[in-house]
């Protein structure tokens, strides 16, 4: 009986491992064929059936996307756009869910449902208005203006996140100071912050990269070539004729490592930070 | 003091959602031009859309999209949150393995699929054939409804580790004591699973099913828009895409902000409707 289980077990621990590196092997092709393809030679890509592995590596793609297409233009506005929106949200942001989370106040239960109604609200019919106040203020055309959409998109849940994480570090400490005199912002700096720093990482991954990934805004009110951000150039490769796929996919390799390299680094924190935002919400 | 800490957040929700949405709604009673200064018209846009023939289309479309998205995000998300939940050697580099596509941009997403997706150099036409799926190429993004299907595939892929982050997460709040006391009890690993794993879990569950039916269908926009934009023959055709194609290709500004609030009624109703039956059920449980 106990042999029959062993066995059993041991059935259990191969199917879930097979299992698991299959479904690896599916989540992790598409990447990989993207950097693949993106060293391979104009005449292999066209090559059927398609070879698995480059057939002889050339970085061809990535010096004629860099020298004929301005995307390291792109690059640095997608940068300038994706790290200022995050700045502004994080300090917006983080003071927010400080006050919702430590203080009493009226209405407290219906700052959830504001958050999440702001979820439903499709992006696309906002950025009608906003379009004409935009022109108002002469912010269509600009990187600052898409920077101030960003911001505000990624606020509802940069503050959702960053209160579940001060909703579970606990308030005594911070009362302690208050009675020694210390002022709600300073206490916020120094002591809650540095407790929350997985959270804050999380936080600030999460709205770099939706600021990073922003597509929809930036088509609108950006129409200047000079202040093209990496997702509407990177559009801009699709429907073009014959399309130089080892080009086009390099380009898209250099846009996506920023964002996967700077998760790699801090994913550790990620997972514990938007799993805590998770479960508490 | 709490409101001065509370003061920024509000003023910019209030500018960018609230503001514009008020400012929507006022557009969807005009007849819409350019920046929202039409005839006054009533419910007319509203009557208009929901008599129109697309309407039924674009809003089963939007449906089963949010469907597909939720329930794979769903099932993907939890199988491989108990996968990484168990402990083994390299661990670490598989969970990070599998939440990349999270962190791939998606215009990034639609290019790499676009090219997979090609129906004469496409390696996915390889694959299917090679492995003897199908005996003839597929036409992916070409044909209905395989357009659709392949579209929330993506979709999918791109979101599903947002499940498997939070299922992880939930996974960790369940104490071992529950389960080894299952086992002391006799209970198998079907049985923990069913009686202690999904229970325990139920909180994310409910809210990741929220978040991802209404992102689905209110938001989902760039994949479907520079794969197909909606197509062929309109059978990708969400609400969104509709919309914006109202918008920006027609310029019915009034149109496109009727469907757009269109939209966030039915995102409202879903939501207070299954958070209503989820809390009467745990009421009726406990």
């Amino acid at each position: 009986m106990r042999e029959l289980s062993g066995i059993k077990r041991a059935a259990w621990e191969l199917t879930s491992r097979a299992a698991m590196v299959t479904l690896l092997i599916v989540v992790v092709f598409p990447f990989y064929w993207m950097v693949k393809t993106s060293l391979e030679t104009g005449a292999a890509l066209f090559s059927y059936p398609p070879r698995l592995v480059p057939h002889g590596p050339t970085l061809d793609g990535y010096r004629a996307v860099i020298s004929e297409t301005p995307l390291a233009l792109w690059l640095f506005n997608s940068l300038v756009v994706a790290g200022g929106s995050t700045v502004m949200a994080l300090v917006a942001g983080v003071s927010g869910a400080y006050g919702l989370s430590r203080f009493r106040y009226r209405g407290k239960s219906t700052i959830a449902l504001v958050i999440l109604t702001t979820q439903m609200m499709p992006p696309l019919v906002l950025i009608i208005p906003i379009y004409t106040i935009f022109t108002a203020l002469n912010l269509t055309d600009t990187l600052f203006g898409l920077m101030l959409g960003n911001f505000a998109f990624a606020l509802p849940v940069v503050i959702w996140m960053m209160k579940s994480i001060f909703d579970s570090i606990p308030f005594e400490i911070e009362e302690a100071a208050r009675i020694d005199g210390a002022s709600w912002p300073l206490i916020l700096v120094r002591i809650t912050l540095p407790l929350a720093v997985p959270g804050l990482v999380a936080t600030s991954i999460f709205t770099f990269l939706s600021g990073w990934d922003e597509f929809l805004l930036a088509r609108t009110i950006v129409t200047q070539a000079e202040k093209w951000v990496g997702t509407i150039g990177l559009a801009s490769f699709i429907g073009v004729y014959v399309t130089p796929w080892d080009q086009v996919l390099a380009a898209a390799t250099i846009f996506t490592l920023p964002p996967v390299i700077l998760f790699l680094f801090v994913q550790k924190y990620f997972i514990a930070g938007l799993g805590a935002g998770a479960v508490k919400a | 003091m709490p409101y001065a800490f509370i003061l920024p957040s509000g003023i910019a929700l209030a500018v960018v959602f609230f503001g514009p949405m008020v400012k929507a709604v006022a557009i969807s009673f005009t007849d819409g031009g350019i920046g929202g200064a039409g005839q006054f018209v009533g419910l007319e846009q509203y009557k208009s859309v929901l008599t129109s023939r697309y309407f039924p289309q674009v809003l089963r479309t939007s449906a089963l999209w949010s469907l597909g998205n939720v329930i794979f995000v769903w099932g993907i998300g939890l199988g491989t949150a108990l996968l990484l939940d168990r402990r083994f050697a390299l661990r670490p580099l598989a969970r990070a393995l599998f939440i990349i596509p999270w962190a791939v941009p998606y215009v990034a997403a639609a290019l790499i699929w676009g090219w997979m997706f090609d129906f004469e150099f496409g390696v996915l036409n390889y694959l299917v054939q090679a492995s003897g799926i199908a005996t003839q190429k597929l036409a992916f993004l070409l044909a209905c409804p395989g357009a659709l299907i392949s579209l929330t595939g993506v979709s999918i892929w791109k979101l599903f580790p947002l499940g498997t982050v939070m299922f992880l997460a939930g996974l960790q709040t369940i104490p071992r004591e529950h389960y080894e006391a299952a086992q002391v009890d006799g209970a198998g690993p079907i049985q923990s699973f069913w009686h202690i794993t999904l229970p325990g879990l139920r909180n994310v569950s409910i809210m990741l099913t929220l978040l991802i039916t209404i992102w689905s269908f209110g938001r989902s926009f760039t994949i479907i828009f520079l794969l197909t934009e909606g197509g062929p023959a309109g059978c990708a055709e969400t609400i969104v895409i509709r919309s914006y194609l109202e918008a920006f290709k027609f310029f019915h500004f009034g149109t496109a902000s009727a469907l757009g609030v269109i939209v966030l009624l039915i995102s409202l109703a879903f939501s207070i409707g299954y958070l209503a039956f989820m809390y009467r059920k745990e009421v009726a449980g406990a």
